[in-house]
């Protein structure tokens, strides 16, 4: 119950705000989009030398009871960047799956956003329905699109419920 | 008295008696210490199974005890590594007595697994104190597993370090069950590197240079690395441990957070190091004892698989790759025509007008698996172009127009593939006779990692091939004399099958010590180094069962003294069919034509025909005709996998 009050008064009240955030604003964004940049420099001769060490990306931020960063606590999100840290994480899957009106990562986000299961079929339909206000550009990034969605979702304050 | 004079008295009592307090008080904790000592002592504790569990000790190579964690700061007392007692002791005595400074975590804090037990297992358990720890109660409810699974992401031939695939734990919380699975914060095990030296870093790797760390991130990581990122199946082999056997692995994970180990790609890895995890959860269970000098991810999923009890069926959740064929394979091939055509520019008008006049179920269809392509083309990396950007922008569009929710996919679709789990076991021994147009011969063979093209490929990817370390003896039954016939270090293979969609290379990339049949000579004089790659195509057609035709160009190198002027080099093409005639039996035929123009000028042949009879899961016997130039020979061997 705390967890989504929580997250709700993130919504209905940080998000609208994310619009004008821009790039170095410090709610713009938590840094961890770095963690699907395409390993161009990583030649396939690295690639080989590195095979023995599977070093998976994140070690750092998210080290338990060692891992700190602007977002993540310990090893953990924090409560009240969830929907942040997860829309921008998960952007490319949810620009497609917000188009398609389904999907495991739209349902996700759904109820990270504070929707209730019952909830969640008609707040996903209202992301198809609104999907170019949402992505109004190519370029539109997590932060741009949830500061769109938040200022929605304002306007449309029984669909979280 | 006066009233300045009582007022005086009591301030002189309150200050005696404040001289006294701490000493009262540490009386008090020296004696509530000693006599948890004492209890610990009578119960014999410190050889409790789950104390070791705790400590990670296991029996050392000359028998002796001593923890696998080699961070002195894990241990409260000099000699933790070591002393089970001492540790058990030194443990008691800074959960009593310590005052630690505002900054610093008590030691409750820092080990509640332990203090948990120590709490539980003593009768004067609960006079330990029970400060507030806000870091790891807050960690702990982000965590808060109702159910621990292990996941085993597959073997990928195309990233060195994933060729064996990799094991990380999930923990599934049921508030997530259904569609909020995504939302489970996963558990991974890896080396901290600080360093991108090349050479270092692979050696670092193999010889703990690194140190290993454990992390705990959003499953939803997980899935967009291994399921998109890099196109591998996640395999979820969930146990059924007991409430409080998952409580006690998140509180010792903890624990394992604050420490580090070195890590050893090789044995103490990855897969290695959740074992004495689980065996927290659950003391009965015996994993990590197994693992000494390897640890491969798909043997500890066959040793968790074989207990009784802990594992129940793996759940597949498929790679992009796998979940797109599979979509595709729903449309006819009109419509797969037109899926391809609306992700090239060129075609894209027509395709478009040629799309609008189906239904919009199909439509969707469609389009939906026209992204999938159009997304296994591109790649999931971030930093994409912007023309990029704006094809993937018109696919959406086209599609958020169509207003049709199709139900969701997965539940529908099935996937016929086997797990990991079930796959023969990672290392083989063999013994052999074979006759040669020069003598009859006995072989055996050993190697330790982990499949060839011609064993069962259940549970592996199909067209793989990853051995190391294969080693052939023989013995010559005329001359009684025994050689090295092969010390190959490293022989990789992938066969991608070709598809309209996927247009994956096919390689091999083979090293390592071995007897050069086409040279005229005794065996033991013919031993030379090589190197041989190769590149080229892969066709698999469903004809009788399965089918896989091949073809690859091929570079080669050999060093030895059987060479005139020490070495050659060269080149050619190696074709091969490969073809499973029942479940049991396969037959692998495979030509190769080598032109050597520099160093030791020739030309060589080689046929080879294999054929492989799976007996048992880990059982097969192998035939083998060769040819190479005018060299002949036949060799039949039993292999064992263990």
């Amino acid at each position: 119950m705390m967890k989504r009050r929580l997250i709700l008064s993130f919504v209905v009240g940080v998000m609208p705000g994310l619009v004008l955030a821009g790039g170095n604003h410090p709610m713009a964004g938590c840094g961890l989009g770095y963690l699907l940049l395409s390993n161009k420099d990583n030649s396939k001769v690295t690639q080989i030398l590195g095979a023995t060490t599977n070093n998976t990306f994140g070690t750092q931020t998210f080290g338990i009871s060692s891992g700190t960063s602007g977002c993540t606590q310990d090893g953990a999100v924090k409560m009240v960047r969830a929907a942040e840290v997860f829309a921008e994480v998960n952007f490319d899957s949810l620009r497609h799956e917000m188009a398609m009106g389904r999907g495991e990562f739209v349902n996700a986000f759904a109820g990270l956003l504070g929707a209730s299961e019952s909830k969640r079929p008609a707040l996903v339909q209202f992301f198809q329905e609104r999907y170019q206000a949402l992505f109004p550009s190519p370029e539109t990034t997590s932060g741009e699109m949830l500061g769109a969605l938040g200022q929605e979702l304002a306007q449309h304050p029984g669909l979280l419920g | 008295m006066g009233f300045s004079g009582r007022v005086l008295f009591f301030v002189l009592l309150f200050f005696n008696l404040s001289i006294f307090f701490p000493a009262i008080n540490q009386a008090q904790e020296s004696g509530v210490l000693q006599n948890l000592i004492q209890e610990a002592h009578e119960q014999r504790l410190s050889n409790n199974r789950l104390w070791r569990l705790l400590l990670h000790y296991r029996k050392g190579l000359f028998g002796r005890e001593e923890s696998g964690i080699d961070d002195p700061h894990f241990f409260l007392s000099k000699n933790g590594r070591t002393n089970l007692a001492a540790e058990l002791d030194a443990t008691l005595t800074a959960l009593v007595t310590s005052s630690p400074s505002v900054s610093e975590e008590p030691p409750q804090c820092r080990y509640p697994a332990r203090t948990a037990w120590l709490r539980k297992e003593l009768p004067s358990g609960s006079q330990i104190p029970d400060p507030p720890c806000p870091r790891f109660e807050n960690w702990k409810s982000q965590m808060s597993p109702d159910s621990v699974s292990v996941v085993f992401a597959s073997y990928y031939m195309n990233n060195p370090a994933s060729m064996y695939g990799h094991t990380f734990l999930r923990f599934n919380q049921k508030k997530h069950g259904g569609d909020q699975g995504l939302l489970d914060y996963a558990m991974d095990y890896a080396a901290e590197v600080n360093t991108h030296n090349g050479i270092l870093f692979a050696l670092y790797g193999l010889t703990g240079g690194y140190r290993g760390r454990f992390s705990t991130l959003p499953y939803y990581m997980k899935v967009q690395q291994y399921s998109n990122l890099e196109s591998r199946d996640l395999w979820e082999y969930t146990l059924n441990l007991s409430t409080e056997g998952v409580e006690r692995i998140t509180e010792h994970l903890w624990e394992l957070g604050h420490t580090s180990m070195a890590y050893y790609f090789l044995n103490k890895n990855c897969s290695y190091q959740l074992l004495p995890l689980l065996e927290v959860g659950d003391p009965s269970l015996h994993l990590s004892e197994s693992f000494v000098l390897k640890t491969v991810p798909a043997d500890t999923l066959r040793i968790l698989s074989e207990q009784p009890g802990p594992v129940s069926a793996p759940s597949l959740r498929p790679s992009h790759v796998r979940q797109m064929l599979e979509r595709r394979s729903h449309l006819s091939p009109e419509e797969v025509r037109l899926a391809g055509k609306l992700t090239e520019s060129r075609k894209k008008k027509r395709a478009i007008r040629e799309l609008k006049a189906l239904a919009p179920d199909r439509q969707a269809l469609v389009l939906d698996s026209a992204y999938d392509l159009f997304r296994y083309r591109v790649g999931f990396h971030r930093d994409q172009p912007a023309a990029v950007l704006q094809e993937e922008r018109e696919l959406l569009l086209l599609r958020s127009r169509l207003e049709i929710s199709l139900r969701t996919t997965n539940e529908v679709h099935s996937f016929q593939v086997i797990p990991p789990d079930q796959g023969h076991k990672s290392g083989r021994v063999g013994v052999g006779f074979g006759f040669s147009s020069h003598s009859m011969f006995e072989e055996v063979s050993a190697r330790p990692a982990i499949h060839d093209l011609e064993a069962d490929p259940s549970g592996f990817v199909s067209g793989s091939q990853l051995e190391m370390l294969d080693l052939r003896l023989r013995f010559d039954n005329d001359r009684k004399v025994g050689y090295l016939e092969d010390l190959t270090l490293l022989n990789l293979e992938s066969l991608s099958a070709w598809d309209r969609w996927i247009h994956s290379p096919s390689w091999n990339l083979k090293t390592g010590l071995s007897v050069a049949r086409d040279v005229d000579r005794d065996p033991e004089k013919s031993l030379y180094y090589g190197l041989n790659l190769g590149s080229g195509l892969a066709f698999e057609s469903h004809l009788w069962r399965r089918e896989m035709i091949y073809g690859l160009a091929e570079a080669d190198s050999g060093a030895g003294s059987v060479f005139d002027q020490g070495y050659r080099l060269g080149g050619g093409g190696r074709t091969g069919l490969l073809l499973e005639l029942a479940r049991f039996w396969r037959v692998h035929l495979t030509a190769d034509f080598l032109r050597y123009p520099l160093g030791d000028i020739r030309s060589t042949t080689k046929l080879h025909l294999i054929q492989v009879f799976s007996l048992s899961r880990n059982l097969e016997f192998r035939s083998t005709l060769e040819r190479q130039n005018t060299y002949k020979e036949a060799l039949f061997t039993l292999n064992l996998y263990l």
